[in-house]
């Protein structure tokens, strides 16, 4: 297997769009969603080697779980934070980030990719090494399991 | 048509040239702190090399096995056996001590070192080996044979040459995850089990060090809350030790002190493994150095699928898997624990 070229700035910038998206989607803060989105996009970095196949899936994989630490951590520490605006869509996300966490792990990947990460079922499918009807399996499982927990509202509409 | 738009930042992100380059600075500290960590694990090195020559006893014991090997630098395959033999002090009530002991566990192993990918295939326990897959009259369960029979089978049944073979002990596997400082796990609901042991109070993430976690991974009679027992038998326990192998690597590559623990892991698998006669020592430790200097690991799972069989006395599971490997990525079935995320 022949080793990829290096990533090109706007390769980066691409892929740091899908990484901000999944972590603005979870935590909801800029400051937070750009720090997630840099240490995504730098991990992928490192080991271009094997991730430049399917890398937009590999940052959103690592920002989901990147900002799914974040949201842990600050439950229990919760910070004053006057500067932040009111999130009007705390609850949701909070609520989502708790509701993905009881996702079995195969549910919560596709989940993340298709929903936070908005890929496309063709780029999940590649990325998984499996095929389409599989990654629609999933997902739509995972949308069950997620509406269990969560307002209809908060999933953006009846299917 | 579901859809998370509404959760977006109102305001469009642009990865500007301040943002790339600190990502650019982010990139090269990460590939800095590798080089440290290997550097420290080096100087680790350094120091059980020097303790090696004066002590005699610094290599693990050897199984007598030859391993094909499969010819190939970039990707080393290792079959991994778990022991139900406890050489250290206390031992759980239903354990053997001493010597040698009964594969509880079977994993296959294939790391790419460079990479930082590991997959991991286990084989449940009752697997029926056929009697000529043997060569031999009798049919046996794979954790009945001995070591030669078994890597015989993986390369008879699936032309899978073995790099290493590596036998770890309760006690070992114990020590391993006290070496890396316990491991963090997502449990669904409070569960005992009153032939291992094991306790679990409330659910969701929650500590494991050594003693707990391998009362978990002995546990085959788990009860809940509620009083319902579990039906998921063996390979609902092969799913939990999938996670909690996928957790302790995990553990390894995300560990900031990962080269002051170097030497208590391989101290840990010395002390209380067998390996076949071409792994040694610097060959464990060069593992451990590039697992704690992963950076991110990428780590999949699969199980051998098979269907369930046998005899009135005996009950058994078949295979008709081709590729072993073939599994990896279709994730567990309901699992009890998971990774925390």
């Amino acid at each position: 297997m022949t080793r990829a070229q290096p990533p090109t700035d706007d390769e980066l910038a691409a892929l740091a769009v899908v990484a901000y998206r999944v972590a603005f989607r979870l935590t909801g803060v800029r400051a937070d969603a750009e720090d997630v989105a840099q240490e995504a996009v730098a991990r992928a970095v490192v080991r271009w080697g094997s991730v430049a196949g399917y890398a937009e899936a590999w940052v959103a994989r690592v920002a989901s779980n990147l900002a799914l630490g974040l949201l842990r951590r600050r439950a229990r520490r919760p910070i004053e934070s006057p500067s932040h605006a009111p999130d009007p869509f705390l609850d949701d996300r909070l609520d989502l980030a708790s509701a993905l966490r009881r996702l079995p792990r195969r549910q919560r990947e596709v989940v993340v990719l298709r929903y936070l990460a908005d890929l496309s079922e063709r780029q999940v499918a590649d990325r998984l090494g499996c095929s389409t009807g599989a990654v629609k399996t999933h997902a739509s499982r995972g949308l069950a399991s997620l509406r269990v927990h969560l307002d209809v509202a908060t999933l953006g509409g009846p299917e | 048509m579901t859809d998370l738009s509404h959760l977006d930042d109102s305001r469009p992100f642009v990865a500007g040239p301040g943002f790339l380059d600190a990502v650019g600075r982010r990139a090269r500290s990460l590939r800095r702190r590798r080089r440290v960590v290997r550097g420290a694990a080096g100087g680790a090195f350094a120091l059980v090399a020097a303790v090696g020559v004066l002590v005699a006893a610094w290599r693990p014991d050897t199984v007598d096995v030859v391993t094909p090997g499969d010819g190939r630098d970039d990707v080393v395959t290792v079959l991994i056996a778990g022991t139900d033999t406890c050489t250290g002090d206390p031992c759980p009530d239903d354990t053997r001590s001493g010597d040698g002991g009964f594969a509880d566990t079977l994993m296959l192993v294939r790391a790419r070192p460079a990479d930082g990918t590991i997959d991991v295939v286990s084989l449940p326990r009752d697997l029926w080996v056929p009697p000529g897959d043997l060569g031999g009259t009798d049919g046996r369960k794979v954790s009945a044979l001995d070591t030669t029979q078994r890597l015989a089978y993986l390369a008879e049944r699936f032309g899978l040459g073995v790099d290493h073979y590596v036998e770890l002990d309760m006690t070992g596997l114990v020590e391993l995850v006290d070496a890396v400082g316990g491991v963090d796990l997502d449990v669904a609901e409070p569960v005992t089990d009153q032939g291992s042991g094991l306790r679990v109070d409330r659910a969701g993430c929650q500590p494991f060090d050594g003693r707990r976690l391998l009362a978990l991974l002995r546990s085959r009679h788990l009860r809940f809350g509620d009083g319902r027992t579990d039906p998921t038998g063996d390979l609902g326990r092969v799913a939990r030790q999938q996670q909690v192998v996928d957790a302790v690597l995990r553990r390894m590559a995300a560990d900031p002190d990962a080269g002051g623990r170097l030497p208590k892991l391989v101290a840990a698998v010395i002390d209380h493994a067998r390996v076949d006669p071409s792994l040694d020592v610097a060959t464990l430790v060069g593992w451990g150095r590039e697992l704690l200097a992963a950076d991110a690991l990428e780590v999949r799972v699969g199980t051998l699928p098979v269907t369930p069989g046998g005899t009135e006395t005996q009950a058994w599971l078949t295979s008709d898997a081709a590729d072993p490997w073939a599994s990896l990525g279709a994730g567990s079935t309901s699992p009890l624990v998971e990774t925390c995320p």
